[in-house]
């Protein structure tokens, strides 16, 4: 027969077990997202290709194409701008 | 105004405007980029470059300078204008100064598309692909333009092969009839009416598809298009020719004036040319 010292005993080891189990449940939970939040080798914005972006681009192409002036001639041409 | 002309880079070039001590500034100028860049010049520095055959080479200042504009010529046209063309040119048959191509009754030989995202360029080590022969003339006519334009103390204007620059207001011819004031900027033409030549009894030119490495088929035989510079013009009217019946359109989204001779003797002049035209009259 269990000694009635035992009882009690073995009810906080019970105790014990529940809540380590469920501290280690909880803790897995929490720290899961953390570690997915701050690891390199995650995402943590959507995947953008690999090229400069899109006003960078547009601004170097802005610099490069840039108008002219022009008006109607005024005299007879004193140049020609033709196929060479 | 004073005009000299005299022959390099496989072309005229005019000049307006230059003083006695100012000719043979741009004259030097000219003469040096033509030496530099010349494809068919084996003592040239492309030609250094072009037989490489994939190792990294040290590049000057001035090649460098002219590689990055063409670099971002094709960042500034989605890859139209391409200056990795050079072995497609030499496939088409264009092996040598325009002046001594004679057609030729083989076929055309394999050609490669345009390949200008790898090339690099890191200061002035340059490394480009295996294979791969740059073609830089374009880029480089226009940009001595544009500094031969900077060497002249007053008004005038620099002209090779009729892509040209003015400081000043000037009157120029245009393509198939009419004339425009140039006020501001640089005015250049490309197309596929001259520089023609057969191969394989196929009629080829200069201007290809960097798609395909062939030359381009378009609704145009001649672009116009006025830019803030002579560089500006030519990468400009390169691409809006190669962009067929989309190059109008193409030019107007960016607010450069350009104007289209078709085939058939046609002109169109788009929004952006009109525009220009009437706003500054």
């Amino acid at each position: 027969m269990e000694s009635p010292r035992l009882a009690p005993v073995r009810r906080r080891a019970r105790l014990a077990k529940a809540s380590l189990g469920l501290g280690g449940a909880l803790a897995f939970g929490l720290l899961v997202p953390l570690v997915r939040a701050q690891h390199a080798g995650h995402h943590k914005q959507p995947a953008s290709a690999l090229d400069a972006p899109l006003a960078f681009r547009q601004a170097v192409s802005d610099d490069l194409l840039a108008a002219g002036i022009l008006a109607p001639a005024q005299a007879s041409p004193d140049a020609l701008t033709a196929l060479s | 105004m004073t005009r000299h002309s005299f022959e390099a880079m496989g072309c005229e070039i005019v000049v307006g405007g230059a003083g006695a001590a100012e000719l043979p500034a741009i004259e030097e100028l000219v003469r040096r980029a033509d030496a530099t860049f010349s494809r068919f010049r084996p003592d040239s520095e492309l030609s250094r470059v072009n037989t490489a055959a994939g190792r990294p080479v040290r590049v000057s200042a001035v090649f460098a300078r002219a590689l990055r504009e063409a670099l971002r010529a094709a960042w500034a046209t989605d890859g139209l204008v391409d200056s990795t063309l050079g072995a497609a040119l030499t496939a088409a048959g264009y092996d040598r100064d325009f002046a001594a191509l004679r057609d030729d009754p083989r076929p055309p030989g394999p050609a490669e598309p345009g390949v200008w995202r790898s090339v690099r360029l890191d200061g002035y080590l340059l490394r480009v692909p295996a294979g791969v022969a740059l073609d830089l003339n374009g880029v480089v006519k226009a940009l001595v333009v544009d500094d031969a334009l900077a060497l002249l103390s007053g008004p005038g204007f620099v002209s090779a092969g009729g892509d040209l620059a003015a400081r000043g207001p000037l009157d120029v011819a245009l393509p198939g009839g009419g004339a425009v004031r140039l006020v501001a900027g640089g005015l250049a033409t490309s197309g596929s009416a001259r520089r023609t030549w057969l191969r394989g009894g196929e009629r080829q030119h200069h201007l290809l598809d960097a798609r395909s490495g062939r030359p381009a088929v378009s609704p145009w035989e001649q672009v116009t298009v006025c830019g803030a510079g002579c560089l500006a013009a030519d990468v400009a009217a390169k691409a809006a020719f190669l962009l067929g019946a989309e190059g109008p359109a193409w030019l107007d989204a960016r607010g450069l004036p350009g104007r289209f001779v078709a085939a058939g003797g046609g002109v169109l002049e788009n929004a952006a040319w009109r525009l220009s035209s009437a706003r500054a009259a």
